[in-house]
């Protein structure tokens, strides 16, 4: 299983693993994902269809550039499908080489087609040319715990930075809560809680806050459009720049392992 | 954040509200397993084993029993749905707890009485109560669950495409009408009564009878052979049909049609004056 390029493409092995999961970690400094500790890594792995020669890693000079996990299926009406349930890669030649291989598997196992969610920025559609675009669904998005998501979102680094020592009421809705901002950590309590209540409050909608949080509403736009209102600040730029700064990027990559 | 004595709480009071109709809304326990998987194969066509149910959740990292939920009536399971819990790590190496909502499944003849509002009510709260921060769900674009979840507040989230490679084009045409055929069971009982109804892709074709699996029909009179083909070309709008509104959907065909990657083709006039005469009811029910 070689290629014309530096690129090997294998079986995966169990010693493998801790390289794939440094793959992954590269891939989270920068992006963002769903869990891919060890136990996800194992349970995608042993998922129906997938079997110990359905598992590849890419590899140059005995470094792990790429991960690849195939499930075959019988779908509804007799299809045979190849699904590439889990798929990593670092750069586009390595994709190359473990989509071939990838395709040679499944013909050897009479599938009539393969399905795969290709990692963003690599050349994707270079790679995949002949291959059909589509949605597989519509991914929705609900706000659930407030404390969870203001602890998440704050914990940036750039932002324990740049307002360490600040104090932040959040009115969300119905809930309010307090956030207080250190270097080190975020401490978030309930209105009740006296000795962490904030001079300024940010107020707004959870619809509203769950389009800031999400990236898809400007915190500017919405402080113009009233759909945000602030309390007690001598200064509201900072704390819409703080709303920004929350933000998670989007796309969120889901392979087919997050959409099953 | 909600206590879990205020889950407890809407749970029981759920079940109360439900009580007067005999339905309870409880976790799963271990032995429901094989009714879950006939539910699910009842909803959604040919879903699967229970091997794949058993992957899905029991075997899934993090699954504990109170994550999968049941509607239950006069002992039977009919309804059926899922929290699968998962971080998010940011882009800074944080991780957000996250819960994904999946496999929402009722029993059709138990549709349209709000069950499965209750039921995700119950499973949010309990998922809040967890400490997940933001729920996840996947919905075909314009289905009954995708209009309802944003009325519960829930918006869309940017995703990467998927791709597919195919291999045997007449193969996924059938797989493809199948599974539209289950979902559309108005269009599904038109086509029913089409007996010399074909499809194909390029030169391979198949009949309406071998779709659905079944001895052809007799008719009293020979009304003739309607052929509806599709160029391989057409495999590109096809695959999106499955996720499109109801108007997209009538407009890809149109545009089909105009752009010659497919045809339809009919033996004889009584063929056409047969599709004609169901015409409007076919095109409703796509």
């Amino acid at each position: 299983m070689s290629a014309p390029s530096d690129v090997n493409v294998r079986i995966f092995r169990q010693e493998d693993l801790a390289q794939v999961i440094t793959l992954y970690d590269k891939h989270f400094a920068e992006n963002l994902g769903f869990d891919r500790s060890e136990g996800f890594l194992k349970h995608f792995m042993h998922y129906p269809g997938v079997d110990k020669n359905s598992v590849f890693v890419t590899e140059v000079n005995s470094k792990i550039t790429g991960f690849a996990v195939v499930s075959v299926t019988s779908e509804q009406g007799g299809l045979i499908q190849g699904n590439v349930i889990e798929l990593r890669i670092n750069d586009a030649s390595s994709m190359r080489v473990l989509i071939r291989t990838i395709e040679d598997y499944c013909k050897k196992k009479d599938v009539d087609t393969i399905v795969l969610v290709a990692p963003t920025q690599l050349g994707t559609e270079e790679v995949l040319k002949g291959w059909l675009k589509f949605d597989t669904g519509v991914m929705m998005a609900k706000q659930l715990s407030l404390s969870s998501l203001l602890r998440a979102l704050l914990s940036a680094q750039k932002i324990r930075s740049s307002y360490a020592g600040r104090q932040v009421a959040f009115r969300i809705g119905d809930e309010i809560l307090n956030a207080r901002i250190t270097l080190e950590q975020i401490y978030v309590s309930d209105s009740n809680d006296k000795a962490g209540q904030a001079a300024t409050q940010i107020r707004m909608s959870p619809h509203t806050f769950l389009r800031i949080a999400l990236g898809q509403l400007n915190p500017y736009t919405a402080f113009v459009t009233r759909r945000i209102k602030i309390r007690d600040a001598r200064n509201i730029v900072p704390m819409l720049r703080l709303l920004y700064m929350m933000r998670i990027a989007q796309p969120i990559y889901t392979s087919l392992a997050d959409r099953l | 954040m909600i206590s879990k004595s205020q889950v407890i709480y809407a749970l029981s009071k759920t079940k109360a509200q439900l009580k007067g109709n005999e339905l309870v809304i409880r976790s799963y326990k271990p032995g429901d397993e094989a009714e879950i998987v006939s539910l699910l194969n009842i909803c959604f066509g040919d879903w699967g084993t229970l091997q794949k149910w058993e992957a899905l959740y029991p075997e899934y990292p993090t699954f504990k029993e109170t994550d999968v939920f049941i509607i239950q009536k006069d002992d039977q399971i009919i309804g059926h749905e899922a929290l699968r819990f998962r971080d998010l790590i940011t882009d800074s190496n944080i991780s957000l707890s996250t819960v994904s909502l999946s496999d929402a499944a009722t029993s059709p003849n138990q549709r349209g009485k709000g069950l499965h509002n209750k039921l995700v009510n119950v499973m949010l709260q309990a998922a809040k109560s967890r400490g997940a921060g933001l729920v996840f769900s996947w919905y075909l674009r314009d289905s009954a669950l995708h209009k309802h979840s944003k009325k519960l507040g829930f918006i869309e989230v940017k995703q990467p495409p998927a791709y597919m490679k195919v291999m045997r084009p007449q193969k996924l045409l059938r797989t493809g009408l199948l599974d539209f055929l289950h979902k559309s069971p108005n269009l599904r009982s038109e086509l029913e009564g089409l007996n010399d109804l074909f499809f194909g892709i390029d030169e391979s074709t198949f009949s309406i009878d071998q779709l659905l699996d079944r001895t052809p029909l007799k008719s009293d009179q020979d009304q003739g052979k309607v052929l509806i083909v599709f160029t391989e070309r057409s495999l590109s709008t096809l695959v999106k049909f499955r996720n499109m509104t109801k108007r997209q959907r009538l407009l890809s065909l149109i545009s089909l049609f105009a752009l010659r990657r497919a045809r339809i083709t009919f033996s004889s006039f009584g063929a056409f004056i047969n599709l004609a005469r169901k015409g409007l009811s076919l095109v409703g029910s796509i």
